[in-house]
């Protein structure tokens, strides 16, 4: 495989009353800003990976925040491509690490909705009554770039369009976290744990 | 803000039920569709330019 452009990313200790559930890393891009990538642990060997901005920590819209482009202007870059695709690369790097520790790990993935998605009065069509957002901008990026990365002989792709929820199933872990499992776990628990 | 702060308040906000009417506080209940995409359809739509990753 070849070398990812990604940034340099480091293990950060968090509360230690949830260091079992909660894994932090941290990295810094290149607009110099910081951002915190939070793995939380779930059963049947299930990660979810979600990240944002340290400077948005405070906010409840942390996930939802996108760079705005007079900022990126400012810098000197027309879009936020280089870096977007930076950050993804270290977030699959850190997706590789925690495969690395442990063989049965399953990986969720849920694309955030932008601020204006989130928004009823421009995309209330797509707003659920649990809070997803069906079939986000970042559900979509996210569905591309796994798909160069995860063979669908090691992972299974379980697809929710409505909740903008991929879950790449390993394999390995087939007999437990079946289809129906995996589907009742996701709505059972992860998504009321994320409202 | 320190980010150990962050994690304390999870489990209330977590445990947050959606209300849905005026008389009644539930879960509400949203039916999502879930599908198993094919590996055909996973290597029908991808750049060949980039390789599966060895596990």
């Amino acid at each position: 495989m070849m070398a990812l452009t990604r940034y340099d990313f480091y293990k950060i200790q968090g509360n230690r009353k949830n260091k079992d559930k909660v894994e932090l890393y941290r990295f810094k891009n290149e607009f110099k800003d910081i951002y915190i990538v939070e793995i939380f642990h779930y059963d049947f060997n299930v990660y979810a990976i979600k990240f944002y901005l340290k400077n948005h920590s405070d906010s409840k819209k942390r996930y939802n925040i996108c760079y705005k482009a007079e900022f990126k202007k400012n810098l000197g870059f027309e879009t936020g491509n280089s870096n977007f695709i930076k950050v993804l690369n270290t977030i699959l790097s850190i997706v590789i690490e925690i495969r690395k520790k442990d063989e049965l790990a399953s990986f969720g993935f849920m694309g955030a909705p932008k601020e204006s998605e989130a928004d009823p009065e421009v995309n209330s069509s797509n707003i659920n009554l649990d809070c997803t957002v069906a079939d986000t901008k970042r559900y979509r990026v996210y569905h591309l770039y796994t798909r160069k990365y995860f063979n669908p002989s090691d992972f299974e792709y379980i697809d929710s369009k409505s909740s903008s929820i991929l879950l790449l199933r390993n394999n390995k872990n087939k007999e437990t976290l079946t289809k129906d499992v995996a589907e009742n776990y996701i709505i059972n628990t992860i998504i009321p744990s994320l409202t | 803000m320190k980010i150990s702060k962050l994690y304390g308040k999870k489990a209330k906000v977590a445990s947050k039920a959606v209300k849905v009417s005026n008389s009644t506080s539930k879960i509400a209940v949203v039916k999502h569709e879930f599908r198993v995409i094919s590996a055909d359809e996973i290597n029908n739509n991808r750049s060949s330019a980039y390789q599966y990753l060895a596990f």
